[in-house]
Order: structure tokens, then C-alpha cells, then sequence
């Protein structure tokens, strides 16, 4: 399976790691990603259920397809000001 | 006579066939009054003084103004600025303290006569918790890719603006510290620029990847954010 390198931030970066790798079949949604990282990390999952995912810089929704190569980062609700 | 010289831009220039003129006026002559001169000079004028910005000098002048001998009288379209060029967008994300003076001065043009600023500060105190300092932390490129976005939104809801500025500041930041800079520019204060600080720094709050971790004696905690996106799911595992 394609493996994704995926970014993380705040809260997400604290409990594992500034970037992880999951693996995803091809045609892969935003919605396989959450059950991915869920599994691969399991000290994500309750927070993985309120964060955002974003692919290539905009926010993706959950029946998004995850293309080959793109930028994906996953992060919570934003807080910034 | 106070001699002057008048520069037209951009449309206007093409209508008097010059973008220079060299002309002496009676003592006393008001913006104005120089208007309706150059209206009876260049009758093709007219339908273009719809929404005519001008300028003596630097400064953006109302028609009650008197004009000075030697002045340089500028007159043109918001929309193409007073240098014949779209007024500054500037966005970024930065770990630099803010130079609030320097960005106004970047987003005066001449066809600006308002400029509205919003400046965050690093709160001490948030429903009687006490707050050491504030630790930013964004999304960099996509971070300043909302912001672009911002800007693009303001300029379509409020098509009078000329500059806008958006900072996020990033780091570790103490109380009193400014965060965020919004700002935008207008000819006059009715043109919107009021309206879109505001909508910039709500817009800031709500979609930009940027989070903050308090810093308190107690200890460190980040602050509850916003979800700029409605969940589509019901995923729960």
C-alpha cells in the first residue's frame, strides 16, 4: 500500500510526533485516514475524532479521496489570533 | 497665479490625451473649483469624476481644499491606486516582533485617506485565570495561504479597500505582546475599512492553522480552538 507522510500540530505533535507515516490504499478518503492514524497511533485517537485534516493546504472534507503525493497535515480546531 | 501641475492616471490619462499638465490657477482655487476647470478643458471627463480620488502631494485632498502655488495635483480611480498600481496585500506569519508604523505606512497610498487597525494582544488575565505567556505555534505555508485568502475575501466584500495587512506573530509571547495585525485602507472612512478589520481578524480566528499554548503558574495547556470545518461524519473509532 501507498505509504502518506502526514504532518501534525499542537496537541497532535505533542502525543507523537511532528510528522508520521501511514500507509493507505489507493483511493483512500480523509475518513481512512482518521481510522489509519487511529490504529497506527493509538495515543491520537481520542482527538483524532474533532481534528482537521487538510490536503495540499485547504481543509478536506471526509469523503475527500487522498491523492497520490499531496501535503497532508492533521490538526485540532484552530486557536490562533 | 499659483502655477500648478496636474497628473492624471491610468483611464483618466487616455481621455485628456496626457498625463501631465502644467497650468496656473486664480489665488484661492479649491480642489473643487479645479475639477470643474478641467471638466470644461476635457468634457470627456465627466462620466470618469464618478468615484475621483484626489491628491496634493502625499496627501489625499477634499474638494474644499485650497491649492498651494507649486502644488502637485494627482487625480485617479481608487481601484488603480495612486501609482497606477493595486495597493499592497501583505500576509505572513513570522516570528518577528510587529512594525505596526511601517506596515501602516506600506498600505498609505495616495488614494488612501482612512486606515483602520486592529492590534491582539497577549491577554494577562481570561475569566480571572492568570496568563504568564502565550506559545504560538502555525501551519506555516498554509497558515499564509488563508491569509492570502482573507485578503481575496475582504477585496471582494468591500471593493473600495486598498491596502490590507494580516499578521500572525508565532512564539513564545508575554503578556501585553502584540500577536496579530489586521489592517486595511480606504479612501474614506465610510469605504469599508471598518468593516473589513473586523471580518479579517474574525476570519484570522476562524480559519487560519495557528494555535496557542497558555503558559500559566499552573502550568501549560493549549487553548480550545475553533473547527473551521463541519464535520461530515459521525466517526467515532
Amino acid at each position: 500500500m501507498p505509504e502518506h507522510k502526514v504532518l501534525l500540530f499542537a496537541t497532535l505533535r505533542d502525543l507523537a510526533a511532528p510528522a508520521v507515516t501511514v500507509e493507505l490504499p489507493t483511493g483512500a478518503t480523509v475518513r481512512d485516514l482518521r481510522a489509519a492514524l487511529a490504529a497506527a497511533h493509538p495515543a491520537l485517537k481520542p482527538y483524532l475524532e474533532d481534528a482537521i485534516v487538510a490536503v495540499n493546504h485547504d481543509f478536506a472534507l471526509e469523503d475527500e479521496q487522498i491523492p497520490q503525493n499531496a501535503e497532508i497535515a492533521v490538526f485540532p480546531p484552530v486557536s490562533g489570533g | 497665479m499659483p502655477k500648478i501641475t496636474v497628473i492624471f492616471f491610468a483611464a483618466l490619462s487616455d481621455i485628456t490625451g496626457t498625463r501631465r499638465l502644467e497650468m496656473e490657477i486664480p489665488e484661492g482655487t479649491t480642489v473643487g473649483e479645479l475639477k470643474r476647470i478641467l471638466l470644461e478643458r476635457y468634457p470627456g471627463l465627466e462620466k470618469s469624476f464618478q468615484g475621483i480620488v484626489t491628491s496634493i502631494g502625499p496627501e489625499t485632498a477634499e474638494d474644499d481644499e485650497i491649492i498651494p502655488d507649486g502644488a502637485q495635483v494627482a487625480l485617479f480611480h481608487p481601484i488603480a491606486g495612486g501609482d497606477g498600481q493595486e495597493a499592497p496585500t501583505i500576509v505572513r506569519v513570522t516570528d518577528e516582533p510587529l512594525d505596526v508604523n511601517g506596515l501602516i505606512t506600506q498600505i498609505t497610498t495616495p488614494a488612501v485617506g482612512a486606515v483602520v487597525t486592529f492590534v491582539g494582544t497577549v491577554r494577562g488575565f481570561t475569566r480571572g485565570k492568570q496568563t504568564s505567556a502565550l506559545e504560538y505555534e502555525a501551519y506555516k505555508p498554509m497558515a499564509e495561504a488563508k491569509l492570502r485568502q482573507i485578503a481575496a475575501e475582504i477585496r471582494a466584500r468591500w471593493p473600495k479597500i486598498e491596502g490590507v495587512v494580516l499578521i500572525q506573530r508565532i512564539g513564545h509571547l508575554e503578556v501585553g505582546t502584540p500577536t496579530t495585525f489586521v489592517a486595511c485602507s480606504s479612501p474614506h472612512r465610510g469605504d469599508g475599512a471598518f468593516e473589513a478589520a473586523r471580518y479579517g481578524i474574525d476570519r484570522l480566528k476562524e480559519i487560519v492553522p495557528v494555535w496557542k499554548k497558555e503558559i500559566s503558574p499552573n502550568g501549560e495547556e493549549w487553548v480550545e480552538g475553533h473547527n473551521p470545518i463541519k464535520q461530515t461524519t459521525d466517526y467515532t473509532d
